[in-house]
Formats: structure tokens, C-alpha cells, sequence
């Protein structure tokens, strides 16, 4: 599953690369780079000159405030395309499938709730209720590979949410206001978000 | 350019592999039983049929200990095959020559060298060390260098573990707050004041709406220069009605049901907020939800999944593990028997907690079989030497549960080894612990007080050099040798000898069976009588004449032990492998 997150990021990137080709003058903002380039050249050239490295500071940061209004629209749409994302990129690449064997907790976001699950994930605890959050919560146990549909009712609804155990594919979008504890995941010790950025950072670059 | 080419892949093709075993498919594995006493195992033959199987085909023997016979003392001795003048562990607890305070004898942190002080912070510019204090060459690196494959488990004071083979480190891993364990006890019983006692400390819980936030201490703030200690938040929700719990803290959440043990719960201290944190990891104990509120936490031992301490060598070897059999105790002596001397658990959950420790040794041997191909593999286990401290003499029955469990493990490697050297050992055995003898009350009550001082729990300190402490050496042997106990005339301590080492305690003292120094003494302070009756939950000991705790020895290869000694055992080691013995090992091989 990790191998797709160099794919996903490397899309991301184009996608980036293509958003800020579109939707930002290209010329102001290599226009805007150069000047910073330059005014970082000045701290170079007038290091014996404290008035000067003063101001070419305050240059620098005005370019830079330049450029953020100019990728101003391409970012912003960046951010409302990574946010929709979100939640279903940290669901893959965030957590790993309950490992069996393993108690994991199943939190609904209500006062109170029935919960049905799967054959083959054994619910070891009554509901327990915290007061404090409005929330209840039940303790599971997978015991086996097995994969399925947690249901739970509530006021006469019926929420439907997907368990995974093992090996798959987590749902990061259905079941609203029931949460399953999945352990977290890191790749290459480190969160999954890093590789993304960096990943999508290069990519934009290359094509840019 | 193409031969270049050619000659970089040979190099690196050649220097990335693993170098090349010379142990020839040999294999030798060691059970180190802390704590195993050969008179135990002899009441109890019939209950121990693996144990028994090897005193049949193979040889038991009873094995002598240091003087000291204490666990850091005889376990270095194990390790380097050097007596304690020379490796330097005399005891948990040691004086520092020039300040007189007490440290931790096995290791010592050391700050960054290099760090700039930004606000109240003190960032470092180079990395905090742990440096181990025990001298001499461990038995498996002479192994390593002679192309022999180690691997070591849970092996005491060996933190942080020698640089070479794998191994993962036992005894001497300190929690996360730098103690050898501190738990934290939660009530809401008005009767109980909140207060440090020894190994932990009680604090007042306020619930409020089934509700209770348990702030759990951790490490001094090493990034602040007033080095505050951190501390993380435990939220539990009592469910109104059952007998349930719900905890959470950062992004770990388990639930818990009255008179049960959460499984580990990783958690996080920041240092910087959202910059920097250290990670561990507790377990929980909810010994009561309604209608008092009683929660137990585990001292925070260090997380093997992202050690924030060497606990490991390499330093992935842990993690390794981890993600194979899950999560793991890797606090040095991670049986609380301090909960228990403190009221904290009773005998049925002190005896909960040492069993969850116990299957954590089972799957970390059970995972150690499943790799080991060759060489020696040493594995450690805790559980007979902590419970023995707490049930010797009075619970036998339980105690007879804790060798079984051993002993099963031993028929375990006997069935899916078959071919390996097996050596099961023991750094000393146990006796009842049932009076206590104040050294430093007694120094006083003779006028020594203001030249000698006790600390630890064998250690005698003399501040006086040349003839005078020649003098006084000889003065307090002999009126210690004639001591007796008014409640029955018998002689508390059996030997008084004398230490040459530098930087080291004078006197060591050796007492009778059933005679120990008291906590007070073995502290540095002094109480109100000279010898009175150990009323304390830890009835047993072993800190006393080693003639009279010797460890026991079994081989699967039949020998003819004329008196082996600890130190002799790094020896045979490395005589089954062909390797000869290092410069200042005195011990000689049991398979002569």
C-alpha cells in the first residue's frame, strides 16, 4: 500500500505544478523569484554593511509576502483539493488494518447506540459511556482475517461502517460520527505526510 | 571508467553482506533464571520434569556466587568473567568518592556537550549519552570477534548493551522519569493522602462526571534549562452504570473493565509543544471504578517500537521485535514489587502484573527460537527472582507456579533445539528474609558513625585512609562477627570482607540465612534499633553470605563440576565455541 503513495504524490505534484501554471501569472511570479534571488545576493555583496543587509531583509520579506498573493488562487485551490483528500489518504496511509488478535475500540459519537458486528470480531465490552463527550464506545477483538460491516443503530438510524482486519483498503469517508481505532502507521518512520509533501514538492518542481 | 565501475559494485556487493559465521551450524543457548535457588528446585523435582530431564541426562550443580551475591555484581561477573574488584558493580546503589551521594551504579546519562540556551530552553547541539559504568569486555563480543553469532536478551547490566551482536538490554533500563521503576497510583479515597512513597508516588484523583484527567509524569524536560519534568494527560471516562472505563490519551484509546490490565498504551511527553517529544508507553491497571476510583499506572517504560533510550543493539533490533510479538516490558526489573510493599496491589495483583510479564519473557523466547540459526543465544528471565523477594517461605505454592513456568519455557527450547549446548543458570539463590539489621544504628550505638556509613545493601564505607582505616576495618570486623541478635542469641552476620578495590565500598557484609540489612541502612540513614523483624512485603532475600545463596547450574552435556563458579561459565562459553579466554577472566571451563 505504500507503493501507491509515491504514485499519489507524484500526481499531486503535477497537479500542483499545472494548478500554479494555470491560475498564476507566470512572468510576475519568475519575476518575483529573481528579485529574491537578487536581494538575497545583497546579503552576499554588502556583508560589511549592516544598513544595507538591513533593508535587503526587508526587501526579502516583502517579495516573499509578493509571491504568496501571486500563488495566492492556485494554492487555495490546492488546499480545498488536499483537504477533500485528506481524510481518505490518512486512512490508508496513516493507519494499517486492525491486526487480528489485537483489542482495538470502536467510538460512536452519540449518547447511546446498538452495535452489530461481522462474524469473526468478537465486541468483548458492553457499551461504555463517557458523559463528558456524549460518546460511547465499545472494546473488539478481530479474531481472524476477516473483514466486514459494523452496524450500528442509533435513534432508529442505521450506520453502516466498514471494519477492516489484516489486509485492505480502510474507508476513510463512510460511517460518519463512528470512529475505528486503527494503529497509526508511519513510513520510514516518519509520518506519511512528509513523503507526500516532498514527493509532490519534487514533482512540482520537475514540471513546472 | 568501466573498470571503475566494476570495482565499486565488487566493493560494495562484498562489504555489504553480513560477515561470515564461523560458529558452523553450533548452537549454545543460555537460560539465565534470575533468582533460581537449587534447594527449591530439589523440593520440587517432580513439578519441574524438564529441569529434571537435564539433572538426568546432563548435570546439575549448584553454582557459586559473587560476594556481593547481588544481581548487578554477579550478573557482570557472568558477562565479563572479571571478579566485582575488577568490572566495578558492587550494587544497585554506589557512593561517589568525592560527593559522597549516592548514583545508580550500572549507568550514567551524560548531557549534550554542546547546547545554546534560547529563552528557557537549551537546545542541544549534539546528542545526550548513555555511558555504562561495569568495566571489562563482554564474553560475547571475544564471541562476535571470532566470527560467532550473538544474541542476547534481556541480559542484566548490559545498558546500553555493548555494540556488538543483537541484543536487547535487561536489568539496568531505566523507566522514562530515569528511576528504576516509579509507578502512579490515581484514588479518590479521601483516606488516602497524596504523597511520593518509594517506587511511586499516590496522588488525589478528581472525578468529575465519571470523568478524571491522571497527569503522568515523565522525563525531566531535558530541553529546558530548569529541565522540568513533562508530563502527559490520561482522560477516563467511568461509564456511569458498569464497571468500565474508556482511556485516552493523544491518539491511543483501550477500555478497560474493573480488576483488568490494559494492553499497552504508547504516549507522548512533548518537550517543544508540537516540536519535539519523547515517547513510551503504560499499562493500566483499574483496581477499582465504582464507587471509589482506583487506577494504577505502570512506571512509563520505553516504547521498543521508537526508543527514545539505548535499548537495543542494533538500535532497530527492538523495534524489530516489537512489530513481530507487539509491545513489551523493557523497564530493567519490570516485576512492581513496590506497588505491593506499598499497599498499592495486594498478592493477587502483584501476581497479575508478574504474570503479564512472564508472557511477555515467553514471546520474546518464543520469538527469539524462531531466529536463532546458529551461535549462542542468551535469554533472561526476571520472574523467579522478583516473586521469590514476595512470596519465598510464605506462598510457596505460588512460587512453585512461577519455576513451572520456566521450566516449561526450558522444555520448550529442549524440543524445538534439540541439537544445542542448553546451560541453565541462576546468579544465586534465595533465602527468607525475617530480621533486618540497621548497620548505620549500629555504627552509631558503637561511636563509628562519624568514620563509616552503610549504604546500599552489602556495602560498609570507611572515611579514613592508611593505618586508621586499616584500624577501623579490623575494629568493626570483629565487633560485627560478634554481634547477636537478643531475640535469639544467633550470630546475624557470618562474614566480613574486605574490598581493595578503588573508588568502591570498604566492606562488604555478609549475614546469616534470614538476616538482611534493613531498608533504612541499605538507604544511608539510620532507624531506631539495631536489629528488629522485617515486616515489610518483601520477605525473601539473597543479599547476605553468598556460601549460603548459591545460584544452580544445569547442562545438557554431562560434566564433572568439582565447584564452578560463576566466573566460569564466560569461560566454557567461549571454550565450546574454540575461543580462548581474555586477559583477566580467572575462571576456568566447566567442559575441561
Amino acid at each position: 500500500m505504500i507503493r501507491t503513495l509515491i504514485p499519489v504524490s507524484l500526481i499531486y505534484g503535477f497537479a500542483a505544478a499545472l494548478a500554479l501554471r494555470r491560475f498564476s501569472d507566470r512572468e510576475a511570479v519568475r519575476a518575483s523569484i529573481n528579485r529574491m534571488i537578487a536581494h538575497l545576493y545583497e546579503f552576499r555583496l554588502f556583508i560589511d554593511t549592516p544598513s544595507l543587509i538591513f533593508r535587503a531583509q526587508m526587501d526579502l520579506l516583502r517579495e516573499n509576502l509578493r509571491l504568496l498573493r501571486l500563488i495566492l488562487l492556485p494554492c487555495a485551490m490546492l488546499a480545498v483539493f488536499f483537504v477533500a483528500l485528506f481524510p481518505q489518504l490518512d486512512a490508508w496511509y496513516g493507519h494499517t488494518p486492525l491486526p487480528p488478535g489485537e483489542p482495538s475500540v470502536i467510538t460512536a459519537q452519540f449518547d447511546d447506540a446498538v452495535l452489530e458486528a461481522p462474524a469473526g470480531i468478537a465486541v468483548e465490552t458492553p457499551p461504555v459511556h463517557s458523559v463528558h463527550d456524549h460518546e460511547v464506545s465499545w472494546r473488539v477483538r478481530p479474531l481472524g482475517k476477516v473483514s466486514g460491516e459494523l452496524r450500528l443503530r442509533h435513534d432508529g438510524h442505521l450506520i453502516v461502517k466498514q471494519i477492516v482486519v489484516g489486509s485492505g483498503w480502510i474507508d476513510g469517508y463512510t460511517g460518519r460520527g463512528v470512529g475505528i481505532h486503527y494503529p497509526r502507521r508511519t513510513v520510514f518512520e516518519a509520518n506519511w505526510m512528509v513523503w507526500f509533501f516532498l514527493l509532490s514538492g519534487i514533482a512540482a518542481l520537475v514540471y513546472r | 571508467m568501466r573498470e571503475f565501475v566494476w570495482i565499486v559494485l565488487f566493493i560494495a556487493l562484498t562489504s555489504c553482506g553480513s560477515p561470515r559465521s564461523r560458529a558452523n551450524g553450533r548452537q549454545v543457548i543460555v537460560i539465565g533464571v534470575d533468582g533460581m535457588d537449587p534447594g527449591f528446585v530439589e523440593r520440587h523435582w517432580a513439578d519441574l520434569p524438564n529441569l529434571a530431564r537435564i539433572r538426568d541426562q546432563g548435570t546439575f550443580s549448584r553454582l557459586a556466587t559473587t560476594m556481593p551475591p547481588q544481581s548487578p555484581t554477579a550478573w557482570s561477573t557472568f558477562i565479563t568473567g572479571l571478579d566485582p574488584a575488577q568490572h566495578g558493580v558492587f550494587d544497585f546503589v554506589e557512593r561517589d568518592s568525592k560527593t559522597g551521594q549516592p548514583f545508580l551504579s550500572i549507568a550514567r546519562t551524560m548531557p549534550p556537550r554542546f547546547h545554546i540556551p534560547v529563552g528557557p530552553y537549551d537546545l542541544p547541539l549534539s546528542p545526550a549519552r548513555v555511558v555504562s559504568l561495569r568495566k571489562g569486555k563482554a564474553f560475547w563480543q571475544t564471541l562476535e570477534e571470532h566470527g560467532i553469532p550473538a544474541t542476547i536478551i534481556r541480559m542484566p547490566v548490559n545498558y546500553p548493551p555493548v555494540d556488538s551482536g543483537e541484543a536487547l538490554s535487561g536489568m539496568g533500563v531505566p523507566d522514562l522519569q530515569g528511576t528504576e521503576g516509579a509507578f502512579s497510583y490515581y484514588t479518590d479515597d479521601p483516606g488516602d493522602v497524596p504523597r511520593p512513597v518509594s517506587g511511586g508516588t499516590i496522588y488525589r484523583a478528581n472525578v468529575v462526571d465519571g470523568r478524571a484527567i491522571l497527569r503522568i509524569e515523565g522525563p525531566p524536560n531535558s530541553l529546558r534549562r530548569d529541565r522540568r519534568p513533562v508530563s502527559a494527560g490520561l482522560t477516563v471516562d467511568v461509564d456511569p452504570a458498569q464497571p468500565y472505563a474508556r482511556l485516552k490519551t493523544g491518539d491511543s484509546v483501550a477500555i478497560v473493565r474493573e480488576g483488568e490490565w490494559s494492553d499497552w498504551i504508547p504516549i507522548g511527553f512533548p518537550l517543544i509543544a508540537h516540536m519535539a517529544s519523547v515517547r513510551g508507553m503504560v499499562r493500566v491497571f483499574a483496581k477499582q471504578l465504582h464507587p471509589r476510583f482506583e487506577v494504577y499506572v505502570s512506571p512509563v517504560n520505553v516504547d521498543p517500537e521508537s526508543p527514545d533510550l539505548p535499548i537495543s543493539t542494533p538500535g532497530s533490533f527492538s523495534r524489530d521485535i516489537a512489530g513481530r510479538i507487539g509491545r513489551f516490558y523493557t523497564l530493567g526489573i519490570p516485576e512492581d514489587t513496590s506497588a505491593m510493599r506499598q499497599g498499592v496491589f495486594d498478592l493477587s495483583e502483584f501476581l497479575s502484573q508478574s504474570h503479564l510479564v512472564l508472557n511477555d519473557e515467553q514471546k520474546l523466547l518464543d520469538d527469539s527460537l524462531d531466529h536463532f540459526r546458529e551461535g549462542l543465544l542468551f535469554f533472561y528471565f526476571s520472574s523467579v527472582d522478583q516473586n521469590s523477594h514476595m512470596l519465598w517461605g510464605q506462598h510457596d505454592d505460588e512460587l512453585l507456579k512461577s519455576y513451572r513456568a520456566v521450566d516449561a519455557s526450558i522444555g520448550e527450547v529442549l524440543s524445538r533445539k534439540p541439537k544445542a549446548e542448553l546451560m541453565v543458570m541462576s546468579d544465586h539463590g534465595f533465602t527468607s528474609f525475617d530480621r533486618a539489621v540497621d548497620l548505620n544504628q549500629w555504627l552509631k550505638s558503637e561511636g563509628l558513625s562519624a568514620k563509616a556509613r552503610a549504604l546500599g545493601l552489602n556495602a560498609l564505607y570507611i572515611d579514613a585512609k592508611g593505618g586508621e582505616r586499616q584500624a577501623l576495618i579490623e575494629k568493626i570486623r570483629s565487633k560485627l562477627l560478634a554481634l547477636r541478635d537478643p531475640s535469639n542469641g544467633r550470630a546475624p552476620i557470618e562474614v566480613v570482607v574486605e574490598n581493595h578495590a578503588a573508588f568502591a565500598p570498604d566492606l562488604f557484609v555478609g549475614y546469616a540465612r534470614g538476616y538482611r540489612v534493613s531498608w533504612q541502612s541499605a538507604n544511608g540513614d539510620a532507624g531506631d534499633s539495631v536489629i528488629s523483624d522485617n515486616n515489610d512485603a518483601w520477605i525473601a532475600d539473597h543479599c547476605i553470605n553468598p556460601a549460603d545463596v548459591p545460584g544452580v547450574l544445569f547442562t545438557t552435556r554431562k560434566i564433572a563440576p568439582a565447584k564452578a563458579h560463576l566466573r566460569d561459565l564466560p569461560v566454557s562459553l567461549l571454550a565450546l565455541f574454540g575461543v580462548p579466554a581474555e586477559a583477566g577472566m580467572t575462571g576456568q571451563s566447566i567442559y575441561q
